[in-house]
């Protein structure tokens, strides 16, 4: 690709890219910041990347993990804002981001995107791992992970204790 | 915005793609045809879309405006960590090419001379007369025999000569005594110090030749020749002797018992 195709891509997928990250901030703004970087990422590495499905691909793993990043950072900040100053910060993020948020946050990076993939998107395993760049077989391996951890997090028994 | 998709509708990923690429299995297509969650999904999309691409022409711009910085800090990086790269690897190359340079004294012009030519000339005094030996020349007990050193090897810096006798003894001539260590070459043209009279061993004499970078002990040089007369080689070479690269050569001068008058 070259700088001319950069502008195509983001002429064809700036929209897509934005929509999805979107979904995942639920914060206009935020999701025009994340898309900006995502095609700054793509002026980058314009030479090792191809146009279609491929790139398409592409651009969904770089925001993804640039939105789970955001997530992040979010949450550290509110942290620090509220040790500092608890009134002010008590507005903020969108509910359902923060709520995002918590779910992931004791997941490693790989397993919170492919959480965001397969039950946010509602990606198949198929899809989940062709964007992720890895086999079904981890797709499956994360999300049994982070099943495991939901339970913990509510509290539950896992089935094998449930079947003692 | 709810987005999320019901268990059997497509993901956005596979929307994405049918809008941009045209691809999509049909039963996606009779699915969204049929399915009332997917159209509402659609008609979203297309309102986040509309809401983008209005903002899209700035976006762009500071798009641009940072991928060509960046693209500028980095060829800036690039250009700094190679200079210095560059510039270590020059002089590790000049280290290199000093260290493997001989750096014992001066540096003689490099001989060159015709294939197969002995190394040294000599000089042979015989009574009243001085001669120099040509190939197949005999010597005689009490010859006095100097030694102008003639080496075709550019690398050469020292010289040991000595001879085995018809005995096999090797006896040292320069160095002159037993556990000294090769002399340096004279100026080019000059005969080395001193002279060598002939004693009354038996013969033929084979004088041994034997030129180095670095200096080697008498009694390599010494093991070297007593070792290949024993075997009867006398062939010239350029192999190693204690480890050192080594130029050596073999003359052979035929003995004979009685006085001869000079040629």
């Amino acid at each position: 690709m070259n700088d001319a195709a950069v502008a195509d891509a983001f002429k064809t997928y700036g929209g897509a890219v934005f929509r999805r990250c979107l979904r995942i901030l639920r914060d206009p703004e935020g999701a025009r910041d994340v898309t900006q970087e995502v095609f700054v990422r793509c002026f980058d590495r314009r030479g090792g990347l191809r146009d279609g499905r491929e790139l398409l691909g592409w651009l969904y793993r770089v925001a993804t993990n640039l939105c789970l990043n955001a997530l992040r950072d979010r949450k550290l900040r509110r942290e620090t804002d509220q040790q500092l100053a608890p009134v002010l910060s008590a507005g903020g993020d969108a509910p359902e981001a923060r709520l995002l948020w918590d779910l992931l946050r004791d997941l490693d990076e790989r397993t919170q995107a492919i959480v965001v993939y397969v039950h946010l998107d509602g990606m198949t395993h198929a899809e989940a791992a062709e964007v992720a760049q890895v086999t079904d077989r981890t797709v499956r391996n994360c999300l049994a992970r982070f099943q495991r951890t939901g339970r913990l997090l509510l509290g539950a028994p896992s089935p094998q204790e449930e079947s003692k | 915005m709810t987005g999320i998709p019901a268990n059997d509708c497509p993901s956005h990923f596979a929307l994405d793609d049918l809008e941009h690429h045209g691809r999509g299995r049909p039963e996606i297509r009779r699915h969204l045809d049929g399915c009332t969650r997917c159209q509402g999904r659609i008609v979203e999309r297309a309102a986040v879309l509309t809401g983008f691409q209005e903002a899209s022409a700035p976006l762009w711009t500071r798009i641009a405006a940072r991928g060509t910085e960046r693209r500028r800090r980095r060829r800036r990086r690039l250009w700094f960590i190679q200079l210095p790269a560059l510039a270590v690897g020059l002089v590790a190359a000049m280290l290199v090419v000093k260290a493997r340079a001989p750096s014992d004294g001066p540096v003689p012009a490099p001989y060159v001379g015709p294939k197969g030519r002995a190394p040294v000339e000599i000089v042979c005094r015989r009574g009243a007369a001085t001669f120099v030996l040509a190939p197949g020349d005999g010597v005689m007990t009490g010859d006095e025999l100097r030694f102008r050193p003639l080496p075709i090897w550019p690398d050469a810096r020292f010289i040991q000569i000595g001879s085995v006798d018809g005995t096999g003894r090797y006896t040292p001539f320069y160095p002159p005594a037993p556990g000294a260590a090769s002399v340096a070459l004279p100026e080019r043209g000059q005969a080395l110090d001193g002279s060598i009279k002939l004693d009354a061993a038996p013969g033929p004499e084979r004088l041994f030749v034997v030129l180095s970078a670095t200096p080697l002990s008498e009694a390599a040089v010494r093991q070297a020749a007593e070792t290949r007369a024993a075997v009867g080689t006398t062939v010239d070479r350029v192999d190693r002797i204690d480890g050192v690269p080594a130029s050596t050569a073999w003359i052979v001068l035929p003995k004979r018992a009685e006085v001869a008058p000079p040629p």
